[in-house]
């Protein structure tokens, strides 16, 4: 296995591609190079939709650019080659074609690295390909409205891939379906449709990723053992805004994820879905969401241990009204916790109890979830904390809060002197003007 | 000076003399104060800032006071004067009853929006100090004037229909229960109760001034309204994160009209 | 100076004013008299132009109707009772100088002849001063601008006897060519005023002339009061009687009264002298303005319909 290996190494050529190089074009450096031949494209733009064929590396210069002349994909790929370097640009628009950045197939073992992707309908789009690894590459889709456009990276039926340290903007979704035990780190998903679009995979793992304001971070479906790490989900605004969910999973354990400022933290449907299992949410922090957790009805079987949950609007809810305790919620940290802890053991003497009436009306019907922080509500919940008649069902209790927040957080951050300075004058100066205008008149006498 | 804009002068000085105006400056003062103190920054987390509690803070702040403390002033302003003859005695000058009761208007007005920027100034600086964005509190200050520019446009227009100051108090008082809670709680409870069309939840919105400034208040810090859920999208998806806003500015604009030409309409027309 | 023809107002079914039509002169003094709810005050707000009504009103040439505001420009207006402003005296006297294009200064000399210094009394507050006072200043501010004409609405009907003497020699600056119409319950007032005046009854007016031609039309409407020792009591009465024509009540013991006339006083005490019975004393009591009214309109007299003093 080795030795045939090293001779070719040891045979391989460079060949150059360039105004100076030995070849005018990509496309024909490819047709001349022999399987482990390294190609190196000089700084240009290089009009041509090139196929990759021979198991090769190819490298690009600083300044080397593939232009599709928005049409059609601008790199197939046949081998498990090595592509570095390279930027592309401007494929075709057509979802239909898959117009794409690169598009492998079968090509196990492909790497992908530090290239960029520029007006590209689909990124990079891997099918049936084994043990690829995508890193560090940065991808901006086409300025199109979201359905129109391509997925970022999708990879499909392609099992043991690496995504590492991508930075990817502007897409529909990053998918991976049928893709089993993939590992996804490090990267950065933005201002797109799905961050993470997963379905019907094992064994991943998503550690230490991003997914900033995209309709949805992370959802997975039917899907079994799946590790989310240090992620951050933040700013999934919009009515189906969730920062991660997941739907008929198993086996999840999500650990020391950020999940901030989305229209909803974390939503869970009919996960887990297998009797016995249960999915583990531990020590994460759930802050400034509109809706911290959101379980559908018959979601249960779940632990909430340790989690911080601060500063929701509404920090669980369940779809349809009634309670979440079907769930284990104990040592979590709740903003909104009105008790004591008397003998300091740094544990709330009494329970956590999450009743709002609003809320549940809300939940059941909503319509109403129009008047969200509405002086109406506020009326309701006053009037239900009066007359306890009315008060609904605990949405969830606590039986051991944590008083202290496990997480710290950055303090806020005193700034712009400008803007004080504004706030103060017109205070001062409304001031000195009312009592300027106290007396108009009589001043003659 | 003209006779108009005399009028406005004393106007503004009898307001910014009155009990309730240094009242009303230290009520906003503190309360702006310590909700910019306990909310107003609230720690940065991934580089993202909550305004949950703040926010809420605000809107009910704005939302149970604003309205409460312009309206009692105005009912006040007219039915006071006819009570004690002053207003008589005002209107057998050579002035106009237009330029008296737009005098008044002023003069509320001008009173009431000093009151609210020596409150929310202050408390604007301790927000912005504690890194809230400054243009987003122009914004919102900007609505809370609006608000109170509409209940004292209602409150003068009730002035302006009502003889005793006892009844335009309590006309005010119930206009108010009405509009910022029990209004809502009516409409709420026919939709659950008797199916009212979800559509009438969101014409009532816009049309209560209460509700259209709270929806001003939640589109300008989540232009997507995904608080307000299926309702909320509907909304943008018709008109838009701007329309949305404009929209609830236009309602407040025409509340802060309407009401006060109507009161004007009645009282320079003579009995 | 003013000028109404067919005047009227109606207040839901009530006719208050039922064409009123009258001319008053630059430099009339006109009481305008009538009994409580004549109309008096509505006739005022008509003039003043506060509410509106039906006929034409012109004062100084100026439609009321259509020219308000340069009518009020005309007009000084002192009300009943002067309304407790907010802020200090000389603030409210600046306000109302300058709203009616006042020199202020001319304002503050008047002030002072009337008896108030405003470099004194201007810091306090409006509402600490009596009510003769700001009658005072009310009159000041509606001379303040040489107006054409001086309305004034019972002006000195809640005033003690002082602070009235004070106001009616107050009146007196009034320039000449200004018309003054002063509506009162008051004798004392109007006598002390008016040379004309109107009466009010049944929406219309039912009287335009002098004191004298009042009196008059009133008949015998002053009360004699003639006490004699009480042994010639019976005897004085007969007498009396036979002159007035009237019969004679007692009173308090020793004094008896007669109704007469206004010029006949004379006789009666004539007829008494003649007789030889000793006058130990005698006064006249002035009818109420109610009274003289209701003699003057042919109502039978009662005093308590009368719009008597308020005090």
């Amino acid at each position: 296995m080795i030795a045939p290996l090293a001779l070719a190494l040891l045979q391989a050529a460079v060949l150059t591609v360039g105004p100076t190089g030995a070849f005018r074009t990509v496309t024909a450096a490819l047709a001349a190079a022999a399987p482990g031949d390294t190609i190196r494209v000089a700084a240009g733009v290089y009009r041509e939709h090139p196929v990759l064929t021979t198991p090769v590396v190819l490298i690009g210069e600083p300044g080397a650019i593939l232009d599709g002349g928005l049409a059609g994909t601008l790199l197939r790929v046949e081998a498990p080659a090595t592509i570095r370097g390279l930027t592309f640009r401007r494929s075709g628009r057509l979802q239909a074609e898959e117009h794409a950045g690169i598009l492998a197939e079968r090509a196990d073992g492909l790497v992908i690295e530090d290239c960029r992707f520029e007006e590209v309908l689909f990124g990079i789009y891997i099918k049936e390909s084994h043990g690829v690894i995508i890193r560090h590459n940065e991808i901006i889709g086409k300025d199109f409205p979201v359905a129109l456009r391509g997925d970022g990276i999708r990879l499909w039926s392609s099992h043991d891939g690496r995504v590492e340290d991508n930075h990817v903007a502007r897409v529909r979704d990053l998918v991976i379906w049928f893709s089993n035990g993939t590992v996804v780190r490090g990267n950065v998903v933005r201002d797109s449709r799905y961050g993470l679009h997963f379905m019907y995979s094992r064994d991943n793992r998503f550690e230490d990723n991003a997914f900033l304001a995209n309709h949805v971070g992370a959802f997975i479906m039917y899907s079994q053992n799946i590790t989310f790490r240090n992620n951050l989900f933040a700013a999934a605004r919009g009515t189906t805004g969730r920062g991660l969910g997941f739907k008929d999973s198993d086996g999840i354990t999500a650990e020391r994820n950020v999940l901030v400022k989305n229209a909803v933290g974390l939503s869970l449907d009919n996960s887990p879905t297998t009797a016995g299992v249960r999915n583990a949410f531990r020590d994460n922090l759930v802050a400034y969401n509109d809706v911290g957790v959101l379980l559908l009805p018959s979601v249960h079987s779940n632990d909430f241990v340790g989690n911080a949950f601060r500063d929701n609007l509404v920090p669980v809810r369940v779809t349809g009204g009634g309670t979440a305790q079907r769930n284990q919620w104990k040592g979590n940290y709740w903003s909104d916790y009105a008790g004591f802890d008397e003998n300091r053991d740094g544990v709330g003497d009494t329970p956590y109890r999450y009743d709002r009436l609003s809320d549940d009306l809300l939940a059941r019907h909503d319509e109403l979830r129009l008047f969200a922080v509405s002086p109406a509500t506020t009326a309701l919940d006053l009037l239900s904390r009066v007359l306890p008649l009315l008060a609904p069902e605990a949405i969830i209790v606590d039986s051991a809060p944590v008083l202290q927040a496990p997480r710290a957080d950055a303090p806020p951050r005193g700034s712009r002197p400008v803007g004080i300075l504004l706030a103060v004058g017109l205070t001062v100066g409304a001031g000195a003007a009312a009592w300027r205008l106290r007396r108009p008149f009589g001043r003659a006498a | 000076m003209t006779p108009a804009a005399l009028l406005v002068r004393r106007e503004i000085a009898t307001a910014l003399r009155a009990r309730w105006f240094a009242a009303y400056a230290a009520i906003f003062l503190l309360s702006g104060l310590l909700l910019a103190a306990v909310g107003g920054g609230d720690a940065l987390i991934a580089g993202y800032r909550g305004f949950a509690r703040a926010f809420a803070g605000l809107v009910h702040l704005a939302l149970l006071f604003v309205p409460l403390m312009a309206l009692l002033p105005a009912t006040a302003a007219i039915a006071d004067e006819r009570e004690s003859g002053a207003l008589e005695y005002l209107l057998a000058q050579p002035v106009t009853a237009t330029e008296v009761y737009l005098g008044k208007w002023v003069g509320l007005a001008a009173a009431l929006g000093l009151a609210l920027t020596v409150g929310f100034g202050a408390a604007g600086a301790v927000a912005v100090a504690r890194g809230v964005p400054p243009g987003l509190l122009a914004v919102l200050f900007g609505q809370v004037v609006l608000l109170a520019l509409v209940f004292v446009a209602i409150g003068l227009g009730l002035s302006a229909l009502t003889t005793s100051r006892a009844r335009a108090t309590t006309v005010a008082v119930v206009v108010w229960l009405g509009l910022v809670a029990l209004g809502t709680l009516g409409i709420l409870i026919a939709f659950i109760r008797w199916g009212a069309p979800a559509w009438a939840l969101t014409v009532w919105t816009f049309v209560n001034p209460i509700e259209a400034f709270r929806l001003g208040v939640v589109s300008a810090l989540d232009p997507d309204l995904s608080l307000l859920g299926p309702a909320g999208a509907r909304i943008v998806d018709r008109v838009g994160p701007y329309g949305t806003n404009a929209l609830a500015a236009l309602s407040l604009a025409l509340w802060a009209l309407v009401p006060g030409l109507a009161g004007l309409a009645v009282f320079s027309r003579p009995k | 100076m003013i000028r109404a023809r067919d005047l009227a107002k109606q207040f839901g079914h009530h006719r208050v004013l039922d064409g009123i039509t009258l001319d008053l002169a630059p430099g009339e003094r006109v009481a305008l008299l009538g009994l409580n709810g004549a109309g008096k005050t509505t006739l005022i707000r008509c003039l003043l132009g506060l509410i509106p009504f039906e006929g034409t009103l012109q004062i100084a040439g100026c439609n009321v109707h259509t020219d308000g505001r340069r009518v009020r420009e005309r007009v000084g207006y002192v009300p009943q009772r002067a309304p407790h402003f907010d802020g200090t005296l000389a603030e409210t006297v600046e306000f109302f100088s300058r709203l009616r294009g006042s020199d202020h200064g001319a304002v503050a000399r008047r002030l002072l002849d009337l008896g108030l210094d405003l470099a004194v009394h201007g810091a306090k507050p409006v509402r600490t001063l009596s009510g003769g006072m700001l009658q005072k200043v009310l009159l000041a501010l509606a001379l303040g601008s040489d107006v054409s004409v001086l309305l004034l609405d019972e002006p000195t009907a809640n005033l003690d006897p002082r602070a009235r003497r004070e106001f009616l020699r107050g009146l007196r600056q009034v320039r000449e060519e200004t018309t003054v119409l002063l509506a009162s319950h008051r004798l004392a007032d109007v006598e002390a005023v008016a040379d004309r005046l109107l009466v009010l009854h049944g929406g219309r007016i039912a009287f335009d002339g002098t004191m004298d031609e009042l009196w008059a039309r009133a008949g015998a409407a002053e009360t004699l009061w003639v006490r004699v020792p009480p042994a010639m009591r019976d005897a004085a009465r007969a007498r009396v009687e036979s002159v007035v024509h009237t019969p004679a009540f007692v009173s308090n013991g020793t004094a008896f009264g007669v109704r007469v006339a206004h010029d006949a006083r004379a006789d009666v005490l004539a007829t008494l002298r003649e007789a030889d019975i000793r006058v130990e004393d005698f006064w006249t009591e002035s009818p109420s303005l109610g009274s003289l009214l209701s003699g003057a309109l042919g109502l039978p007299i009662d005093d308590s319909s009368a719009a008597g003093d308020r005090e």
